[in-house]
C-alpha cells in the first residue's frame, strides 16, 4: 500500500473551534467508486478503515463530508492533494 | 451482447511465484514488496485503452480550463462562493497538479502493452495507476455526461439495442471497462500482506 503522505487526526467535530478556522469539504459526484475514495481518505490523511469509510459514506449519501480541518494554509493544501486524485473538493470557514 | 466479457481486472501476485527461473533477474528485478499487480490484455483492449489516455495525455497538455468541462472536472475551484480565492490558490496549485497528471497519464501509457500482453504493476506504479485512471474516467463522465441516475450498464444495453452510433457505444464501454480495472486494482491492493491494524486505543 502507499505510504500516507501527511498523518493527523483532525477532529472533524471540533471543527468550529477557533484552533481550527478552516475546513476541508469533499462533495459527492458520479463518477468517484466508494472504494477508491476510502482509498484516498486512508491514504492522504492516514485515516483507519473505519473512519475513513464512514466518511466517505457521509459523502455517499449526504452530499458532502469535511475531511480535515485547521489553518488555511494547510486546508488549501489538502484541497489540492485531493483534486491530485480526483476528488471534489473545496475549503470553506467553519465559523 | 455489447458487455464485453474478456476482461479480468487486476489480480495480486508474488512475484516468486512467475519469476522465470534466471537467478540474475530476479534479484535485480526484486521490489520492496515482492508482490505485483497483474492484468491481462487483448489487443483490443489494450488498443482502446491507449486511445483514451493519449486522449487525456491531449487534453492534460494543450487543453483550456476555461473553455473544457472536463478540465474544469480535473482542476476543480478550491473555493465554491470566493472566485477571487479560488483564482489565487488555482495560480499557485494548477501547473504543479497539471504535471502530476500528465507524468501519471504517461506511466500508464508506459505501461500498457502493445497488442496482447499483461500490465504489471508495483505497488507504486499501481497508485499511480488509480490517479491516472480516474482522471481518465472523469474525462469520460463529463463526455458522456454521466451523472448520480446514469445506470452504465443498462444503457449499454439500450445503446446496443436502438442501434446507436458506434463511437458513442465505444465511449461508454471503456468508462465500464475503466471503471471495472480500477474497482480490480482496489481489490486487489486491499488484500495486503498480514494486514493486522496497528490501532493502538
Amino acid at each position: 500500500m502507499a505510504t500516507p503522505t501527511s498523518v493527523r487526526e483532525p477532529d472533524v467535530n471540533e471543527a468550529a473551534c477557533s484552533a481550527r478556522p478552516w475546513a476541508t469539504i469533499v462533495w459527492d459526484d458520479p463518477v468517484n467508486l466508494m472504494s477508491y475514495v476510502t482509498y484516498v481518505f486512508q491514504t492522504l490523511f492516514g485515516y483507519d478503515e473505519a473512519k475513513a469509510t464512514a466518511l466517505m459514506l457521509d459523502v455517499h449519501r449526504k452530499g458532502k463530508a469535511a475531511v480535515s480541518s485547521g489553518a488555511r494554509e494547510r486546508m488549501e493544501h489538502d484541497v489540492t492533494q485531493l483534486h491530485a486524485y480526483g476528488l471534489w473538493a473545496t475549503l470553506q470557514r467553519t465559523g | 451482447m455489447v458487455v464485453p466479457t474478456v476482461f479480468r481486472g487486476f489480480h495480486r501476485r508474488h512475484q516468486d511465484t512467475f519469476t522465470t527461473a534466471q537467478p540474475g533477474a530476479a534479484a535485480e528485478s526484486s521490489t520492496q514488496s515482492g508482490v505485483e499487480y497483474v492484468a491481462e490484455v487483448a489487443s483490443l483492449e489494450a488498443d482502446a485503452m491507449r486511445q483514451v489516455f493519449q486522449q487525456v495525455l491531449e487534453l492534460l497538455e494543450g487543453g483550456s480550463i476555461r473553455s473544457d468541462p472536463a478540465l474544469r472536472r480535473l482542476f476543480p475551484d478550491g473555493y465554491r462562493d470566493d472566485q477571487a480565492a479560488a483564482n489565487e490558490l488555482r495560480r499557485f496549485s494548477e501547473a504543479a497538479l497539471r504535471t502530476g497528471k500528465l507524468a501519471a497519464c504517461r506511466q500508464v501509457l508506459a505501461d500498457l502493452p502493445t497488442g496482447q500482453g499483461q500490465i504489471r504493476l508495483s505497488a507504486a506504479q499501481a497508485q499511480t495507476w488509480l490517479i491516472s485512471l480516474t482522471d481518465a474516467r472523469l474525462v469520460l463522465g463529463i463526455r458522456l455526461d454521466i451523472n448520480s441516475q446514469t445506470d452504465v450498464l443498462a444503457q449499454l444495453t439500450e445503446d446496443c439495442e436502438r442501434e446507436r452510433p458506434q463511437q458513442a457505444r465505444l465511449l461508454l464501454a471503456m468508462y465500464q471497462h475503466l471503471t471495472y480495472l480500477q474497482e480490480s486494482l482496489l481489490e486487489a491492493l486491499s488484500h495486503r500482506e498480514g494486514s493486522t491494524d496497528t490501532g493502538d486505543v
